[in-house]
C-alpha cells in the first residue's frame, strides 16, 4: 500500500515551472530519498506534499486520501521544513508543547511527547533553554524533534543534516535509521552517500521532472547500466572498443566513462532476451574474443555516478 | 497563548503608555477647560454655579443657542441618541471627548500591536510548523481573537486605572457617571477593536515581511481616512464614520461595525488561504 502518492503534480511560480508533472509513489514503511541538483525542485516538492504550497495542477494523496491545499496533515503527515525557524523566545519544551497542542494532544501528553522527542534527538538537557540562545545545530534538533511528537505520521525531512557538524549528522542518520520501519520517511539530501546508506528507495529529480525512481539497487542498475573496466587502453584509444561494444546485440549505447580513463559505460536494453545480465555476458565474451584485456564488467554504478549521469542528461 | 504573547511583550507597555497618555492628556485638558468655563459662568451668574453639572447641562440644552446651533450639529454627528445621552447624563461629556480621540488613536495602536502577528510567522516560516497541524482558517482566527482580546484587555486596564486616578485626584470629575457608562463603552470598544484587528490582519497576511505589513497597514489606515474625506459615499459606508454612534451603542453603528469585522476577518482568512506559505 502506498503511504504517499503524487500524481502529475505541477507547480509554477509565474513563468517558472518548479515541478513539472511529477508522479511518485512512496510505499508504506519505506525510507524514501528525494535527490536532485540545486534547483531541481526538491524543496518545492516537499512544500507541495506538506501543504505549504498549492499545486498548479495534479493530485497529492496521503494514505489514499486526496488532500487539497491548506488542508492540515495533522495525524497523517509531519514535515521538517528546510529553512523554517522555531520561536526564539520560547524554550525547546514550550515550543514543542505548543506544536503538540496544535496537533491535538492534551497538555500532559504534549509535555510527555516533547520530553521524549528531545531525548530522542539528544538534547534533553537543553529542554529549558530558549531556542534563540541555541546554536544552529541545536535549533535544528528542536525542529527535528517536532516531527516526533506524533506517532503515526509520514515524516518529511528536507535536508535534515544541513548545517549539522559531522557528529550531529551521524547521530541524526542513526535516529532516522532507527525510525525506519515504524514510520514512512521521505528524506532529501545533497549528500548522496547519505541517501544511499539510509534509504531503501529514491527518486532522482532534475528541473522539476522525475528522472528515475526505484529501489537503490534498481537505481544503480536502472536501464541496464554496465561499466566495462579495461586492463589496458588500446594504443588507438577507446574508440575501437566503444565501436565493438555497440555491435553487441542488446546494447543501446556505449561511451567512454567520464570519471575513469580505462572504463566504458554501456547502456543495455532491459527488455532484451535474458535481460541485462545476458547482454553483459555476451558483451564480455565478444570483447575477450576480440583480444581486449578486461579487468571486470560491473552491473550498475554508484548512486553518485547515476545521479551525475541523469543530471547531465536532463541538462541536454 | 496569543493573548499572553501580546500582553508580555514590550508593545503592551507601549500601548498602556501611549493610550494612557492620550486619555490622561485629553481628560486633563477637558477638566481644565471646563473648570475655567465654569469659573467664568460662576462669576457671571452665581445661580447657575450653584447647580450640579448635570443640571447645568440640562439648563444649557434648553437655551436658544443650543436649540438653534449646537443641538442640530450634535444630532448630525451622533444622532438623537447622542443628544439624549448627553441630556440624561448616561454618557458623561468627558468620556465622549476621550472616546472621540480614542477613535483616531486606537486603530494605530491596533496596527502597532498586530502588524507582525501573521507576517512574522510567515517571514520566519514558523507558520510551516503550525500549518501542518491546524487549518489556515483556524490559524488566522486564533491570531485575530488573540490580538483582539489582548488589546481590549489593555484598553480596559487603561480606562480603569485612569478613572481611578481621576476619582482620587479631581473632585470635579464625575466618577460615578463614568463608571456607570464604561461597561457599555467596553461593549462598543470590543466591536470597534475587532473590526480594526481584522483590517490590520489583512495586511499582516498579505505582506512577506513584518515591516512591509506595518508600512502598508499604515498606508491602508491613512488611505481609508483620506478616502472618507474625498469620497463622501465611502465615508458613509466605512466604519470610521460610525464610531461616535458606536460609543452610544446605536444599533445601526453596531451593525456597521459587526459587518466590517466579518468582512475584514473573512478577507484576512482568504488572503492566507490562497497564498503559498
Amino acid at each position: 500500500m502506498s503511504a504517499l502518492e503524487l500524481v502529475q503534480v505541477t507547480k509554477r511560480f509565474g513563468n517558472v515551472t518548479a515541478v513539472d508533472g511529477l508522479s511518485v509513489t512512496v510505499p508504506e514503511g519505506s525510507l524514501f530519498g528525494l535527490i536532485g541538483p540545486n534547483g531541481a525542485g526538491k524543496t518545492t516538492t516537499f512544500g507541495l506534499i506538506a501543504g505549504f504550497l498549492k499545486p498548479t495542477s495534479g493530485e497529492i494523496r496521503v494514505h489514499g486520501h486526496v488532500l487539497g491545499a491548506g488542508t492540515p496533515r495533522a495525524g497523517s503527515l509531519v514535515a521538517l521544513p528546510q529553512d523554517a525557524e522555531m520561536p526564539r523566545r520560547q524554550t525547546a519544551t514550550q515550543a514543542l508543547v505548543v506544536l503538540g497542542r496544535l496537533g491535538g494532544l492534551d497538555s500532559a501528553t504534549a509535555l510527555d511527547r516533547a520530553t521524549r522527542a528531545l531525548d530522542r534527538v539528544g538534547i534533553r538537557d537543553l529542554a529549558h533553554k530558549r531556542v534563540g540562545l541555541m546554536s544552529h545545530g541545536q535549533r535544528r534538533r528542536v525542529a527535528i524533534a517536532q516531527t516526533l511528537l506524533g506517532e503515526r505520521e509520514i515524516i518529511l525531512l528536507d535536508e535534515p543534516t544541513a548545517g549539522l557538524d559531522p557528529l550531529a549528522a551521524a547521530e541524526l542518520r542513526a535516529l532516522v535509521k532507527g525510525l525506519a520501519g515504524e514510520r514512512t520517511i521521505v528524506f532529501s539530501s545533497h549528500n548522496l552517500a547519505e541517501v544511499e546508506a539510509l534509504c531503501d528507495r529514491a527518486a532522482i529529480i532534475a528541473r522539476g521532472k522525475l528522472i528515475s525512481v526505484g529501489t537503490m539497487d534498481e537505481l544503480r542498475s536502472a536501464g541496464g547500466l554496465v561499466r566495462v573496466l579495461l586492463g589496458a587502453v588500446p594504443a588507438d584509444g577507446l574508440g575501437g572498443v566503444v565501436e565493438q561494444v555497440r555491435r553487441v546485440p542488446g546494447v543501446r549505447s556505449a561511451r567512454p566513462a567520464g570519471d575513469d580513463p580505462k572504463a566504458v559505460d554501456v547502456e543495455v536494453d532491459d527488455k532484451h532476451a535474458g535481460g541485462p545480465d545476458a547482454v553483459a555476458s555476451e558483451l564480455l565474451k565478444q570483447l575477450l574474443m576480440a583480444g581486449i584485456v578486461i579487468r571486470s564488467v560491473e552491473r550498475g554504478k554508484s548512486l553518485e555516478a547515476r545521479f551525475i549521469e541523469d543530471a547531465q542528461r536532463s541538462e541536454t | 497563548m496569543e493573548v499572553l504573547d501580546l500582553l508580555k511583550g514590550v508593545r503592551a507597555l507601549l500601548v498602556v503608555i501611549m493610550y494612557g497618555g492620550l486619555v490622561l492628556g485629553v481628560g486633563s485638558a477637558y477638566l481644565l477647560i471646563t473648570g475655567k468655563i465654569e469659573e467664568k459662568i460662576a462669576e457671571a451668574n452665581p445661580a447657575i454655579a450653584m447647580m450640579d453639572r448635570k443640571a447645568m447641562f440640562a439648563e444649557m440644552m434648553k437655551s436658544e443657542q443650543f436649540t438653534n446651533e449646537l443641538g442640530p450639529w450634535l444630532e448630525k454627528i451622533g444622532g438623537t441618541r447622542l443628544v439624549d445621552s448627553l441630556a440624561d447624563g448616561s454618557m458623561p461629556l468627558i468620556l465622549l471627548v476621550v472616546l472621540l480621540f480614542s477613535s483616531v488613536a486606537l486603530p494605530a495602536l491596533v496596527l502597532i500591536t498586530g502588524y507582525d502577528r501573521l507576517s512574522e510567522d510567515l517571514h520566519t516560516r514558523y507558520a510551516r510548523f503550525v500549518l501542518q497541524r491546524i487549518r489556515r482558517e483556524s490559524w488566522v482566527l486564533g491570531k485575530v481573537l488573540g490580538q483582539w482580546a489582548g488589546v481590549l484587555a489593555l484598553v480596559i486596564v487603561v480606562h480603569v486605572l485612569l478613572v481611578a486616578l481621576a476619582s482620587l485626584t479631581s473632585p470635579r470629575f464625575d466618577a460615578a457617571g463614568v463608571w456607570r457608562a464604561l461597561p457599555l463603552v467596553w461593549i462598543g470598544m470590543a466591536m470597534f477593536l475587532l473590526a480594526y484587528v481584522g483590517f490590520v490582519q489583512i495586511f499582516s497576511g498579505l505582506a512577506g515581511r513584518p515591516f512591509t505589513a506595518l508600512a502598508f497597514g499604515g498606508m491602508g489606515l491613512m488611505g481609508m481616512w483620506l478616502l472618507k474625506l474625498i469620497v463622501p459615499a465611502i465615508g458613509e459606508i466605512w466604519m470610521g464614520a460610525w464610531d461616535l454612534r458606536l460609543w452610544l451603542l446605536d444599533p445601526i453603528a453596531i451593525a456597521v461595525f459587526l459587518a466590517h469585522a466579518g468582512v475584514l476577518i473573512a478577507l484576512a482568512v482568504l488572503v492566507v488561504r490562497t497564498k503559498d506559505v
